[in-house]
């Protein structure tokens, strides 16, 4: 995977760490079979098709345990860039809110 | 999938790039996995508020490249035309809105016109209302989950 695809990746991840049964249910997926279906879940389209190839590529050389490691290492960043999202949305959301009234004239 | 922005969501995007969730969502419209719908009033009025003093010293300061993102996304925004007679203006919803934010009705009207799954706003006076008919109206990043298990379930299907 190349530098550019894992950033992409990171960034798009929008699984929440939090949710545990969603989180038990991707990791069961992840240890059986090959990364893609995990993938699908949590990455955005746009990526989706390249990053699967790249990831099948690897996965192939990797075992469970140590696939299991790479996405808790993904999710890990991706929470991190996704909670900034969230917060720059509801930022904006109080900005809206306060000011719609003179942008809408 | 049929979708409806409204001005709040179009402004956020504008002002964070690739970095918001509508942003995300355009790209799956790029891919024509779901479909953005609008009429002349709602463009309308995202091109009146593109205009304000205060729009333009605000994405001055956040993206200045943000006429590349708007571009992008007026070719994918389907406009359609409407007979806003045919609405039934005793539904609850508009009573509410009538009373906090009349100008939120047209995002309504277009919802009930053309069978519309989600509307997304960051607009409080829109999100308290919930759903709309058929229509949930959500946050981006709600909307993103939603679509994305969505598009995913078709996936499996096929």
């Amino acid at each position: 995977m190349t530098t550019k695809t894992k950033q992409i990746v990171q960034v798009k991840i929008t699984f929440e760490g939090e949710d545990l049964e969603n989180w038990e249910k991707l990791k069961s997926m992840w240890q059986g079979a090959s990364a893609t279906s995990i993938l699908r879940m949590a990455v955005n389209g746009v990526v989706k098709n390249q990053a699967d190839q790249q990831i099948n590529k690897s996965a192939k050389k990797r075992t469970p345990e140590e696939n299991v490691e790479l996405m808790e290492n993904w999710i890990e960043k991706g929470s991190k860039a996704n909670l900034s999202r969230l917060e720059e949305q509801e930022a904006f959301g109080d900005w809206w809110m306060a000011n719609k009234n003179e942008l809408r004239g | 999938m049929n979708i409806v922005l409204d001005t709040s969501v179009i402004i956020s995007m504008l002002g964070s790039g690739s970095a918001s969730y509508t942003y995300d969502i355009m790209m799956y419209a790029k891919q024509e996995l779901v479909f953005f719908i609008a009429n002349e009033e709602t463009l309308a009025e995202i091109e009146d508020v593109a205009s304000r003093k205060k729009f333009i010293k605000w994405i001055a300061q956040k993206n200045p490249e943000w006429q590349e993102i708007w571009q992008m996304l007026q070719s994918l925004i389907q406009v359609k035309k409407e007979n806003n007679q045919t609405i039934n203006l005793n539904h609850p919803n508009y009573k509410k809105l009538e009373n906090r934010d009349e100008k939120d009705l047209k995002f309504l009207y277009i919802c009930q016109h053309q069978k519309v799954d989600i509307l997304i706003t960051q607009d409080k006076d829109l999100l308290d209302l919930g759903t709309h008919n058929q229509t949930k109206i959500m946050k981006p990043n709600d909307a993103l989950l939603l679509i994305q298990e969505t598009l995913s379930k078709t996936d499996d299907v096929k």
